[in-house]
């Protein structure tokens, strides 16, 4: 065979082999409103920044008629490339090709770049579109799922691990994704469930869409089991690049450092309301404080009572959690503490410092509550702020009572520094609870109960409703007004140290879960 | 779920501690919690009854087998979950049954 020939040859195949499962599976694909794998991975890497790894692998089975089966691939493209210049690995399942079913092989390509990254040390992005496990493999399908499940374990905390959901995602194959650290999901395109409709229909006769069961707003809104909810997959591809942009490549190196820039509109001392019953957006405190008031929600559309997400100060990554007044109240329940507390670790993890912004009234009171766990689901939020040994900075604005307060993030939990507005309220309860209960007798014994009560709420809130308290006995550190608070969180940052529990002997802790 | 789109952004008085702070509260916050009644003996899943264990009038102690379920591929024993008297059978062997379908009623 001539020289010629051998590139001719090659050129066929690789083109043969880039067509996936064919045009008029692609065809099909497109019509369902998806981008080929091919194209997913075009758009979400730098232009021809692609190394691809892997694309003449083939399967070896030969049950069911599959030794007379050429799957282009084995069904999922693997690689190296490059966001904003910074590498990351990446595979992306190619739904075209056997319904991007997870055979040995493709698992093997999958688990070869996961491999990649773990030593690299550089982010992986899984772009899952598949149907499962292909069943014609039989045991070697649950080997692949196992061995991906391994690494994403062993990688957590290591390098940063997201997934884009972008078509099916059902049975096992749930686990890959949901042990990353952030998942993406699209209207329309995604879904993901343990068991579908109709397996669901058949055994409890419940009838359900796939959409409703698993789609794009339920796991965002109802689950949590996705971060981030897109209309479109180039939406997603954005919000991908955006996210890496606060992330460092892996545990051992810093979030790249941009030049520090100002709000865009700073924050005023009125910025929360006269009125301590009274709503507010905690974004826009968060926008008013941190450079460029760029903030970018995690979560953002799931316990929305606790507010959890990245932006910078001084040019440096923070994560940020703040109660949200305006939704709930801000109270702390099960969810909000589920919420918190993974977003903490994933940022300690990471070396990212944190910012706390408090104002809440407490935990959520209900039957409900104290049967979903709210003790167990609770602690996750302290144990995650007392492990972390990032820079803790905390601010508290207006409420924070009782075991809420000790939970936000304070100097008790090893915050860095706290920092409290002359509007904090750092007591054990609000004044109107306290009152009911310290003075119960003289209200009773009272001619005017309601009057006495009004007194005894007025008398309390003189003496405890502020900051002063807590800040005569140095659990709070700097007292200072909203508009100044910018530059005063920015030198907290830089002098806090990174902590040290001198525990590092042990194996791991024990978080309740 | 369009429920919950319509009281969205809507401000609503909500009690934490004495205090009233007006807030956006979710239509799944309305739910209020009532107790068990345990008597009333409802399918946990829909099924096949295989067969009645029990009479109308018989005294059954708690953990007594009432009825077996056929349901996921599994006889399932449904027993009394206390003590009591059989004051009705709802249902006989061989019926299908739907999720929450009462089966049997003690006093």
């Amino acid at each position: 065979m001539s020289i010629k020939s051998r590139l001719t040859e090659f050129g066929s195949k690789v083109q043969n082999l880039f067509k996936g499962g064919g045009d008029i599976a692609q065809e099909k694909q497109k019509k369902r409103g998806k981008l080929t794998a091919r194209e997913r991975v075009d758009e979400i890497l730098d232009t021809d920044s692609f190394l691809e790894t892997d694309l003449f692998v083939e399967h070896s089975s030969t049950d069911f008629g599959m030794d007379r089966k050429k799957l282009a691939g084995d069904g999922v493209i693997t690689g190296y490339g490059k966001i904003n210049d910074r590498p990351v690995a990446l595979f992306a399942q190619d739904f075209t090709v056997a319904g991007g079913s997870l055979g040995k092989a493709h698992a093997a390509k999958i688990v070869k770049v996961m491999d990649g990254a773990g030593t690299k040390k550089i982010p992986l992005i899984g772009i899952n579109d598949s149907g499962g496990a292909r069943i014609q493999e039989g045991v070697d399908s649950l080997y692949g799922y196992g061995e991906i499940f391994l690494r994403n374990t062993t990688f957590s905390g290591v390098i940063p691990q997201l997934s884009l959901i972008l078509g099916p995602c059902a049975g096992g194959a749930v686990y890959s994704p949901a042990l990353t650290d952030f998942v993406f999901v699209v209207e329309k395109i995604s879904n993901m469930f343990i068991t579908g409709p109709q397996v669901i229909k058949t055994v409890l006769g419940e009838d359900v869409s796939p959409e409703v069961l698993g789609g794009a707003k339920t796991h965002t809104s109802v689950t949590g089991n996705a971060h981030f909810y897109a209309q479109t997959e180039q939406e997603a591809f954005g919000q991908i690049k955006r996210l890496l942009s606060f992330l460092p490549a892996n545990c051992l190196e810093a979030s790249p450092v941009y030049r520090s820039a100002a709000p865009v509109k700073d924050i005023t001392d009125n910025i929360i309301p006269d009125n301590r019953r009274k709503a507010y957006d905690v974004t826009d405190v968060i926008k008013g404080l941190v450079d460029n008031s760029d903030f970018m929600q995690v979560h953002e559309h799931y316990a929305k009572n606790i507010v959890v997400g990245f932006a910078r100060m001084d040019g440096k990554t923070v994560g940020v959690v703040a109660n949200q007044p305006r939704y709930l109240a801000g109270v702390l329940d099960v969810n909000a503490s589920d919420k918190a507390a993974r977003f903490i670790r994933f940022c300690d993890a990471f070396g990212i410092s944190l910012l706390t912004l408090v104002d809440t009234p407490g935990y959520l009171p209900g039957v409900d509550q104290e049967h979903a766990g709210v003790i167990r689901h609770g602690a996750k939020l302290l144990y995650s702020y007392s492990e972390a040994t990032v820079p803790k900075v905390t601010i508290i604005m207006r409420k924070a009572y009782g075991g809420a307060y000790i939970a936000m993030c304070s100097r008790h939990l090893g915050a860095s520094s706290v920092i409290a507005w002359p509007t904090a309220e750092i007591a054990v309860m609000g004044a109107e609870g306290a009152a009911n209960i310290v003075f119960r007798k003289e209200i009773a014994a009272s001619d005017d109960p309601e009057a006495m009560r009004q007194q005894k709420i007025d008398e309390y809130e003189d003496k405890f409703a502020n900051p002063y308290v807590a800040a005569s006995k140095g659990y709070v550190d700097i007292l200072t007004e909203p508009h100044k608070t910018r530059n005063i969180v920015i030198k907290a940052f830089e002098f806090a140290g990174v902590q040290d529990h001198g525990n590092s002997f042990r194996r791991h802790g024990n978080i309740p879960l | 779920m369009q429920k919950e789109k319509e009281n969205e952004n809507e401000l609503r008085e909500l009690n934490i501690d004495d205090t009233i702070y007006e807030t956006e509260v979710p239509a799944s916050f309305d739910k209020r919690w009532a107790p068990e009644d345990e008597k009333q003996i409802k399918a946990f899943i829909p099924g096949t009854i295989i067969e009645v264990t029990t009479k109308a009038g018989s005294t059954v102690k708690e953990g007594d087998i009432l009825l077996i379920l056929d349901a996921m591929k599994m006889y399932n024993e449904i027993v009394a979950p206390v003590a009591g008297t059989v004051e009705v059978i709802a249902v006989s062997a061989g019926e299908r049954v739907e999720k929450n379908q009462l089966l049997v009623r003690l006093k």
